[in-house]
């Protein structure tokens, strides 16, 4: 016999993993932890490119040699990561930012315009299809 | 959300003393100027370029002129500037006591200098060769 909730309905399995994790959190705790992991790998990235970079002052040699690894496709995989990884700390960067000082939700109470609110929650999904 | 977010936006008097607001400010400037300068520089390097990719005569010479050397030095000061402050906000999160906010402050700092006079040096050699 499956398991009911108190009101009759059946209980909902719960979710294993990073879709149990965010599952009954905030949106905004989401984004917030989705901005610091792509921060962390956007600055792992700045001195793995630098890093290769190097070989610009080691003469034309060694760039050539460079360039047939970036034309791989494994590579060129890794490098549309890369460029999501950008858009999503980007835009979610913008995001956090207009919410910040209260600019893209409206807050609770007198004075409050909900629709701004409601305008801006937007702003999280509309880069999505942008990645496609 | 709308609660988390005003506990976020809502500093203590100690965290403003602290400098967390102009932190956060700066973090937003630098990140603005990175969504333009980022995306120019991508565009530069990659988009206009026949194959997507810069043979190393064409990285001289595109370094050799002075404007795009001035927009790549704004570049690497923008980008380690924020790099650097997003990684002092998230070690700051694990609740070090004032002297371990100081040593990460200054330890940052240090790594953010040696990153930035690290790649002038990068550019400024691959320009010298031009």
């Amino acid at each position: 016999m499956s398991a009911t909730t108190r009101a009759g309905r059946p209980a909902q399995r719960p979710l294993r993993g990073a879709a149990g994790w965010a599952r009954g959190r905030h949106l905004g705790s989401v984004a917030f932890l989705t901005n610091r992991v792509t921060g962390l790998l956007l600055i792992a990235y700045l001195y793995l490119h630098l890093g290769v970079l190097y070989l610009l002052t080691e003469g034309s040699g060694s760039w050539a040699s460079v360039l047939g690894l970036f034309k791989n496709h494994w590579f060129l995989a890794l490098e549309s990561l890369l460029i999501l990884f950008i858009l999503v700390h980007g835009l979610n960067g913008l995001r956090l930012a207009l919410v910040g000082p209260g600019w893209a939700y409206a807050t609770r109470g007198p004075g409050s315009r909900p629709w701004r609110g409601s305008a801006w929650a937007s702003t999280w999904w509309w880069y999505l299809p942008c990645l496609g | 959300m709308i609660a988390d977010l005003e506990e976020v936006r809502q500093l203590s008097p100690a965290q403003r003393r602290r400098g967390g607001t102009t932190a956060w400010i700066l973090q937003v400037v630098s990140g603005a100027l990175l969504m333009v300068l980022l995306g120019l520089h991508i565009v530069t390097q990659h988009f206009v370029v026949k194959g997507g990719l810069r043979d190393y005569a064409q990285v001289v010479s595109y370094l050799s002129n002075p404007v795009v050397l001035a927009v790549e030095s704004l570049f690497i000061v923008v980008l380690i500037w924020h790099a650097m402050l997003g990684l002092r906000a998230i070690l700051l999160d694990f609740g070090f006591g004032r002297r371990g906010q100081a040593w990460i402050t200054y330890g940052l700092t240090a790594l953010g200098a040696v990153t930035a006079a690290y790649s002038f040096w990068l550019i400024a050699t691959i320009a010298a060769n031009g």
